[in-house]
């Protein structure tokens, strides 16, 4: 034994060391497989995030719903006269509101008992008898009121804009009565969701809520709602849950990205073909670098608190397009052209990297060859480097946009008005945008503000990933072109 | 095979200005130039930023009744009393960052980890677009996620009476989800820059793949994933939208994840919206805050690429 240690090295396996090292290794192996698994959950979980995320979203997309009238149907009723009342309703009412000693002193009075009487001589009965009459008129139901008095109706309780809306959209007299009615309840009475229960639960317990729905508001309208219809991308804002829409938000988002867009894409690809192509390697090219490295950096609100303060402010008197002659320009500078102008500095840096990246993975030959045969510099990067280079810039390009379109914190500071009903007319009039909307519902507590969120998220969400998809399965066929 | 008799171009004499002496070309230049202007634009951003924040900065400050101590050292921020202590905000935008990077660093690591050691280029193919289909989420719709769907399930685990409606947890839970694609992938980028030969190594001397990642690679990756958790601090303190929808609407000073606080940005968000005069402290104190959380980004910024290059390895 003595002899065998000398030769062999201290900590060679001596026997049955290999038993124990066989479990070693195995416990090792095991953690190993473990260890795998773990790592590619943890890369799942954020893909769960991202349906959790959704699904949410989806769920509050639709569902049941009860409806309710926040205006009473009494108060906006004409009055009926008694004249227009039958026979046997203009009975009731005397019965019904006409002291007792009053009414058995009828027949005498008028020398014949109120089943016998007429018509007329009942109405006079009504206007002479009934001390307070007023209150007792117009109780007949909505639903019972001619066509033209409906019209009417309408007429009188939206306002005049709205109206002449309507009647744009389908002159009230061509529409059918049931359409009417839709219409009314909705116009006047303000119809309204009282109560809703989430998509999920709707689809699963749909029977077992209707019970619910019968039971605790009896005779009230319940329907399965949709919250993202073709009407609510395409009608204008309003203040009610039930009738909002996004229009104005999406006509605002595309007038603020355009302006985005026109700002900083030539500035940004010119910055980035110089820093790329042109800059020599000194100190103030460098500091010119890591500025914009930092400024990728900022924090997005700092750059609203910028834009507010220059944009607003400080230009407030072009920015609102009063030097322009606008007719009824806003008081201040919280219009679209601020916030396109904020929007394109804090997107510049994202242009700028990308374009600097594309230009990098241009392979160096093409520029040795141009210049080999006596191009200049510029028609170097002009007719070879760029057309090369350019769809890397392109996703830079959609990237920014992706960006502009979802970045909300900026606009809240410059000035975003949550609620505007007017249609942007160009760059200097007061703007809100799909994102600013989104957060402008959530913030609100009912419940029927986060279904229209929600509706409003899922639109956001379409386009956003569009965008970013489009530029990953772009980068990606790059990646392999090159 | 006829003989062919091949005529000599004949050369022009070479006239004095045809020099074959570079020549300077004015478009050239002023094309240089004009690119020069484009790239020192983004200095004009930056000045722009300075200028405004440390400006309206330098009027709250001489403004009567605000001192530098009572603005770093005192505990109530209400400039309706004009009490300007910004500590509370503070605290809040501490604590969501750090519950947001707890949640971050551990998953987007491992991400990473998966992406740059174990997954075949096909399989990276696949899952590294969902990272960045994250990045692509508006962090509004993280603010309603986390107002809509986090907060309740948080007060349901722990009770409605210990969780209040808007809470720092949810959000810098939320948070954390926002900025988990920054980390990771820096974080596989610091991985890719180890070389193969250390891998190799490791494996050749009978260590496990695992062991490899951990006690290999991601030690010898150590400068490049603190400089992406730093970035990711950074982010999650300059986030405002999930604050602002689901942090709490009002200043508040406490350490109690539970409850509800206002962070800077929350609060920088939620003042201006309202009607704010030029004149106002309300106003010109949002430039104050603005400043420091600023100069807190920038600083996390710097020290995050100071730890790329005074600690990267030189293979």
């Amino acid at each position: 034994m003595s002899t065998d240690a000398q030769i062999r090295p201290g900590n060679a396996p001596g026997e049955g060391d290999h038993l124990k090292a066989d479990r070693a290794i195995r416990s090792r192996l095991r953690t190993a497989a473990g260890g795998r698994v773990a790592l590619f959950l943890s890369l799942l979980l954020a893909l769960l995030v991202l349906i959790a995320l959704i699904l949410n979203v989806v769920d509050q997309l639709g569902g049941y719903v009860v409806y309710g009238y926040r205006i009473d149907p009494k108060s906006v009723m004409p009055a009926i006269a008694p004249e227009d009342m039958s026979e046997q309703e203009l009975r009731d009412m005397i019965l019904n509101n006409t002291p007792a000693y009053r009414l058995e002193a009828i027949p005498d009075d008028y020398g014949v008992p109120l089943a016998e009487m007429d018509k007329d001589l009942l109405v006079e009965v009504v206007y002479a008898e009934i001390p307070d009459l007023d209150p007792l008129m117009g109780t007949r139901p909505f639903t019972e009121l001619p066509t033209e008095e409906l019209i009417a109706v309408i007429q009188q309780n939206v306002t005049t804009s709205r109206f002449d809306q309507l009647n744009e959209e389908q002159p009230l007299a061509q529409r059918s009565r049931a359409e009417l009615l839709d219409l009314f309840e909705k116009e006047v009475l303000e119809e309204r969701v009282v109560y809703s229960w989430r998509l999920f639960d709707s689809l699963l317990n749909g029977p077992a809520i209707i019970e619910t729905i019968e039971r605790e508001y009896p005779g009230q309208q319940y329907e399965l709602r949709w919250w993202l219809t073709p009407q609510f991308v395409t009608s204008p804002q309003t203040t009610r849950a039930e009738t909002t829409g996004l229009r104005t938000a999406i006509l605002g988002s595309t007038l603020i990205v355009v302006i985005t867009i026109l700002f900083s894409m030539p500035i940004g690809i010119a910055a980035g073909v110089y820093l790329e192509e042109f800059a020599a390697p000194n100190r103030i090219n460098q500091f010119l670098q890591a500025n914009i490295y930092n400024l990728s950096g900022v924090p997005t609100i700092i750059y609203g608190l910028m834009g507010l303060a220059i944009f607003v402010r400080a230009l407030g008197d072009l920015t609102n397009g009063s030097m322009f002659g606008a007719p009824n320009p806003p008081p201040n500078g919280r219009t679209i052209i601020s916030a396109g102008l904020t929007m394109g500095l804090l997107v510049m840096p994202l242009i700028i990297i990308n374009t600097q990246e594309a230009i990098r993975a241009v392979p160096q030959s093409i520029r040795d060859g141009a210049l080999a045969v006596g191009a200049t510099y510029w028609q170097t990067v002009w007719h070879h480097v760029l057309p090369m280079a350019i769809p890397g810039i392109l996703t830079g390009i959609i990237l920014a946009i992706s960006r502009a379109v979802g970045e909300t914190a900026p606009l809240v500071v410059v000035g975003a008005a949550a609620y505007i009903s007017v249609d942007p007319s160009g760059p200097f009039s007061s703007f809100t945008g799909l994102p600013i909307q989104i957060w402008a519902w959530t913030a609100l507590p009912e419940q029927t503000f986060r279904n229209v969120a929600a509706a409003a998220i899922i639109v956001l969400l379409a386009v956003v990933l569009t965008f970013n998809l489009t530029a990953i399965i772009l980068r990606n066929r790059l990646r392999k072109s090159l | 095979m006829t003989a062919t008799t091949t005529e000599l171009p004949v050369l022009t004499p070479l006239r004095k200005e045809a020099s074959l002496k570079k020549r300077p070309r004015r478009n050239e230049v002023a094309i240089r130039g004009a690119l020069f202007v484009c790239a020192a634009i983004s200095i004009g951003t930056t000045l722009a930023i300075l200028y405004t924040l440390l400006s309206e900065a330098v009027h709250f400050f001489t403004a009567p009744g605000v001192t530098l101590a009572e603005f770093f050292f005192t505990t109530t921020w209400a400039p309706e009393f004009e009490a300007y202590g910004i500590l509370p905000l503070v605290t809040a935008t501490f604590i969501t960052s750090v519950i947001a990077v707890t949640v971050a660093l551990p998953v987007g690591l491992a991400a990473a980890i998966y992406l740059s050691e174990y997954a075949s280029p096909r399989a990276r193919g696949m899952l590294k677009p969902i990272l960045e289909l994250l990045v692509g989420v508006p962090t509004v719709v993280f603010g309603y996620f986390a107002l809509t769907f986090v907060t309740p399930v948080i007060r349901q685990i722990f009770g409605e009476d210990n969780v209040q409606f808007y809470n720092m947890a949810s959000a810098g839970l939320v948070l954390g989800f926002a900025v988990l694609p920054i980390i990771s992938s820096m974080g596989e980028d610091a991985l890719n820059a180890v070389p193969r030969a250390l891998r190799e190594a490791s494996l050749g001397l009978g260590a496990t793949k695992l062991e490899t990642s951990l006690k290999i690679v991601v030690p010898a990756a150590l400068s490049g994933i603190a400089a992406a958790v730093i970035v990711g601090v950074s982010r999650a303190m300059g986030e405002t939208m999930i604050v602002l929808l689901s942090a709490g609407a009002g200043p508040n000073f406490t350490f109690n994840p539970f409850q509800s606080a206002e962070t800077m940005t929350g609060h920088i968000a939620r003042i201006s919206t309202g009607d704010l005069s030029y004149e106002s402290m309300d106003y010109i104190s949002l430039f104050a805050i603005g400043l420091m959380l600023f100069l807190m980004t920038l600083g996390l910024n710097l020290i995050s690429r100071w730890f790329v290059r005074r600690f990267r390895e030189v293979y």
